[in-house]
């Protein structure tokens, strides 16, 4: 038993590794560029020729771009072509970045590359009447990531014929025109390069004064800048509550409808009850919970329950009117969530039950006049606990899941919320720290289902 | 049947009518003669200090606590003197620098009763500033500011340096949150730094220790969430993290000798209760409810198909409709082969219905503009300029005449170019979630493809939206720009060199060297005669169609009188209601 569960947690460790690598990566190669937002956009610099206020710009960027791990490379090694500069991540802002990039893999050639954006800062702070109008425009633009590396050349050629430029400029515009025709041999193999400096291992071990989460520490949100672990609590509390309701109405209500619906499986109306039953089950929750919201929280309806929001302790009120305000605020979230596991629950058990009430075993019990009751409880139940127990296992995450959009309509602050809008806004701390609770406790979950399930049937063995 | 399966419901029975007979809570009730308005907020803000937190949500709860010199009348929509005394005065120095004086009221007071004086300006501008601050967002705004000049013996009067001309500079002298220095520098940190060093990156400032720590402290959530202080007229009471904040009217507040000087200085409600709730039907069936008094930003179809045609609602809500600074238009990427020709494009303008835009999505929540000029300056808006005709016919012919001729009966026109037979083929950017947006694309597909012309509409995420406008990597795109009700600067939509909003690639030598004598010409007359000449180089450009503008929806119970409803986003102000007997 202890081998299977420390192999099963180093693999789960592993695992819950490998996908939080595979998470930064994605946020890293999604388009947009999230530190723009809070960091700002350079147009005021580019508007009034101020060098000094971009460089200030870049700075600002630069430490902002810290908070989403884009100021190193993602991983301890990346393989890249060889024609691009070491100092790739350094350069900001993303714009600049791709755009530099994008030069890199255009020209084949490092030194051009670094040449050319120079020569582009160079242009877009001079005065007007220093530099010829479509130079300045060219290179604000490259700045900002409007222009294709490859249109490049065109716009080189156009400077040189069609304005006047000045010596220096016109001599620089011919020198990477020449450099540019002369591509070298970038060679077929890329470069693996060690970054000792990365995203993943700022992450998992700090660094730079940061410490990380093998130290405990899981770092500030992106947009709040408020420690992880505080969000997290201040929004666990309401899934749980929800989690646990919705569990305890789906399970045992599921279970005992299931055998109601076995015990009166040949009665005339209970197809029709099949029926309604099916088609409750596969009516979205969201539609679902409209409905409840619609007649049973409104003046149209009844306006009996609470249509929105958690209830709140109010010390000036009665205990029974606390606890009924509670009722009022969880009931329809509840329904909403339990309803469809709660049916997936009855219809599974209810064919569990009628298959076993066919077995040779239960009819021969039955004809020897032991009651039903305790046939149901010595021979039935018994044999279908395994498969209940892992249906009970698998039915934490699909709670989970559902909530997020449970907590979306009754405007509850849950964690099903908070990782949707953590994803929305690329918040990677918070992202990594929900992707590893919500793994844990899958995991946790899932394991516990199988020692429950090998401590009652002797016949499973955990390797 | 088995009487242990009965008593568990029977049970659950009792209990639950024991539950039910114990009645509703009773309502709150607020003491004699005061009252709480309770609003729709539809996002939470990350956080409710105006220099760190970029969101939009902050502002609308902010605009109750703090407070700024100037800013713009919800009324009139000109600059209005709110902590300032009175309008700056501009002076122009042979050196070319910009001087613009300021002189805050005496009357004007913090929560500890002590007075805003110069030295809160200066705090608050040197946090607008100050390296370390998560402050990119606004810091770029304040490049031109060399320093502040004091006048002695006054202490309410103050000169703020542009290095250069810029015709916004009276209002950047003015705009900006005033933050209290004894709340949030009592050490004094920052007194050690002038302005002029601060902004230069002097390196003494760079390494001092106490300013990291000042600036760190100044980023972290204990003055987003838990420490707000203005000079405003409400206070932050608490702040239920996910469910609400609450809002209390201050006593004796300095603002209430100067009720008659605009919607500002009212301040009637005693709480203000800003209720998250981010569904806009949960938010309508709160409404329903009563639990809470009103809600903006209302869906158009959901406004004028729903609410308003609800008999119930019509009984005790209000209906509001302000205009929004704000318009849509319809880009024509000017960078790619098939729309460089400007011909191709004034033609294309023709297949552009906008008049069933706004009757058939904005249910007539809009109206159509000539231009980029906000409806409240019509004086500045060129009389060249005019509405975009839609014409297939003139459509077809312009084509025709172009050599864009449907040479294989598909429908769909081509030409030989570059020796290649070359489809009329062209995609429409749009982004995702803007359910309204996604209509209008299919408006004009359809439009276009009368014309001849096969419109494919992709529909990208924001973030991909934004990377393929950045890039150019679009035909065609659906887009929006929202304005303030001062002259908004040119440079970012319209000149060549801004890749941050003018994604059509319009302009020109001619349109960029208006734009850079607009920013810098101080006399608002001459001002707006370069921008009609502007506007006019635009029309002609021919790269941005024009469709509408917008109205704000606004609902609000008839609980309450005179809510203040403005342009100005966010397009109400909730202190000056007042309830009815």
């Amino acid at each position: 038993m202890w081998k299977y569960l420390a192999g099963r947690t180093l693999g789960f460790l592993i695992t819950l590794l490998l996908l939080s690598l595979l998470l930064m990566g994605l946020v890293r190669v999604a388009p947009g560029d999230p530190v723009q937002e809070r960091a700002g956009t350079p147009e005021r610099s580019f508007a009034d020729a101020d060098r000094q206020a971009y460089r200030n710009y870049l700075e600002n960027y630069r430490r902002e771009s810290a908070a989403w791990f884009l100021d190193v490379p993602l991983f301890y090694v990346s393989l890249q072509p060889s024609f691009y500069p070491d100092t790739l991540p350094q350069v900001f802002p993303l714009s600049h970045r791709r755009a530099l990039a994008a030069l890199c893999a255009e020209t084949k050639n490092i030194q051009l590359s670094l040449y050319i954006s120079e020569h582009f800062m160079e242009w877009a702070f001079c005065p007007d009447t220093a530099v010829s109008y479509t130079l300045r425009k060219t290179a604000l633009s490259w700045l900002s990531g409007g222009t294709e590396a490859g249109a490049l050349p065109a716009l080189f050629r156009t400077a040189l014929q069609q304005e006047r430029l000045n010596s220096a400029d016109a001599g620089t515009c011919r020198y990477i025109l020449a450099e540019w025709e002369r591509r070298p041999d970038a060679g077929l193999w890329p470069r693996v390069r060690w970054n000792g400096q990365n995203a993943f291992g700022r992450w998992l071990h700090g660094s730079g004064g940061r410490e990380g989460i093998v130290r405990g520490y899981w770092g500030y949100t992106a947009l709040e800048n408020r420690p992880v672990g505080s969000v997290i609590a201040e929004h666990a509390w309401s899934t749980f509550v929800l989690a646990f309701w919705a569990l305890l109405l789906a399970v045992p209500g599921g279970t005992l409808l299931g055998c109601w619906m076995a015990l009166h499986h040949k009665r005339r109306w209970m197809r029709l009850l099949r029926g309604i039953s099916l088609l409750m089950y596969v009516t979205p929750v969201f539609v679902t919970a409209s409905f409840l919201l619609l007649y049973l929280a409104t003046p149209e309806g009844v306006a009996l329950f609470a249509p929105y929001g958690e209830a709140e302790w109010d010390t000036s009120q009665h205990f029974f009117s606390n606890l009924w305000e509670g009722f009022r605020h969880l009931v329809l979230p509840v329904i909403s969530l339990a309803l469809g596991l709660g049916l997936f629950f009855a219809a599974q058990v209810r064919d569990w039950l009628l298959a076993r009430f066919q077995k040779e075993y239960v009819r021969a019990a039955l004809s020897r006049g032991i009651p039903f009751r305790q046939v149901l409880r010595k021979h039935i139940f018994p044999d279908i606990r395994v498969p209940f127990i892992s249906m009970i296992g698998q039915a934490v995450p699909e709670i989970a899941s559902g909530s997020v959009l449970i907590e979306y309509i009754f405007a509850r602050r849950g964690l099903g919320q908070l990782l949707l809008e953590a994803s929305v806004h690329r918040d990677l701390y918070l992202l990594l720290a929900l992707v590893w609770l919500s793994g844990i406790l899958t995991f946790a979950g899932n394991t516990l289902a199988d020692v429950i399930t090998a401590k009652t049937d002797k016949r499973i063995v955990l390797r | 049947m088995n009487i242990r399966i009965t008593r568990l419901p029977v049970l659950s029975l009792l209990l639950l009518l024991l539950l039910t007979a114990c009645g509703a809570p009773k309502p709150k009730e607020s003491a004699p003669g005061k009252f709480e308005v309770t609003m729709r907020l539809p996002a939470e803000p990350t956080g409710l200090n105006s220099i760190v937190n970029r969101d939009g949500m902050k502002g609308l709860v902010l605009q109750y606590i703090m407070f700024q010199p100037l800013t713009i009348d919800n009324e009139s929509l000109n600059i209005f003197p709110m902590v300032a005394k009175n309008m700056p005065i501009v002076h122009t120095m042979p050196d070319s620098s910009v001087h613009v004086t300021l002189e805050l009221r005496p009357e004007a007071r913090w929560d500890n009763g002590t007075p805003v004086t110069v030295a809160d300006v200066l705090f608050s501008l040197k946090l607008c500033i100050l390296p370390g601050i998560s402050n990119g967002a606004i810091k770029g705004g304040f490049a031109d500011v060399e320093d502040v000049l004091l006048t002695p013996g006054n202490d309410y009067k103050y000169t703020v340096v542009f290095k250069r001309p810029y015709y916004l500079a009276p209002v950047i002298a003015g705009d900006m949150n005033l933050f209290p220095k004894y709340k949030y520098d009592p050490a004094g940190v920052l007194d050690a730094y002038t302005v002029k060093q601060i902004q230069q990156n002097d390196p003494k400032l760079l390494a001092d220790s106490a300013v990291k720590r000042f600036a760190e402290a100044f980023n972290s959530e204990k003055y987003s969430r838990e420490i707000v202080e203005g000079c405003g007229p409400y206070t932050l009471e608490k702040w239920e993290a996910g469910k609400r904040i609450v809002l209390r009217k201050k006593e004796n507040w300095w603002g209430n000798a100067f009720t008659n000087n605009g919607s500002f200085f009212k301040a009637y409600p005693d709480k203000i209760s800003f209720e998250i709730i981010k569904d806009e039907n949960t938010a309508i069936n709160a409404l329903k409810a009563g639990s809470i008094d009103g809600m903006a930003s209302v869906d158009f179809k959901t406004f004028t198909q729903t609410l308003q045609k609800d008999a119930a609602l019509q009984q005790d809500y209000n209906f509001y409709t302000p205009d929004m600074l704000a318009f849509e238009y319809l880009g024509l990427n000017a960078r790619r082969n098939l729309l460089k020709d400007r011909e191709t494009r004034r033609a294309l303008a023709y297949a552009v219905d906008a008049d069933r835009i706004i009757s058939t999505l904005m249910y007539g929540l809009g109206k159509r503009i000539k231009g980029h000029i906000m409806q409240n300056r019509p004086e500045e808006q060129s009389a060249q300029l005019l509405l975009n005709e839609f014409n297939l016919q003139k459509a077809s012919a312009r084509l025709d005449s172009l050599g864009w001729k449907d040479s294989n009966g598909n429908g769909i026109r081509d030409k030989m170019l570059n020796g290649r037979k070359t489809e009329l083929k062209l995609s429409l950017l749009v982004n995702a979630g803007n359910e309204r947006r996604e209509k209008t694309a299919l408006l004009i597909q359809d439009d276009m493809k009368k014309a001849g012309v096969d419109i494919k509409v992709e529909t990208l995420e924001m973030g991909a939206y934004i990377e393929a406008l950045t890039k150019g990597n679009f035909d065609l795109v659906l887009s929006g720009t929202v304005g303030s009700a001062l002259e908004t600067d040119p440079y970012q939509l319209w000149h060549t060199g801004s890749a941050g909003g003018n994604f059509t690639g319009f302009g020109n030598a001619y349109s960029d060297s208006l734009i850079m004598a607009f920013r810098v010409e101080m006399d608002p007359e001459r001002r707006i005669q370069i921008s009609k000449k502007l506007q006019e180089e635009i029309q002609w450009f021919a790269s941005v169609i024009f469709l509408n503008d917008m109205k704000e929806r606004i609902v609000f119970s008839k609980k309450f009188d005179d809510l203040t409803v403005s342009e100005q986003r966010p397009g109400f102000w909730l202190g000056s209601l007042r309830k009815k007997p």
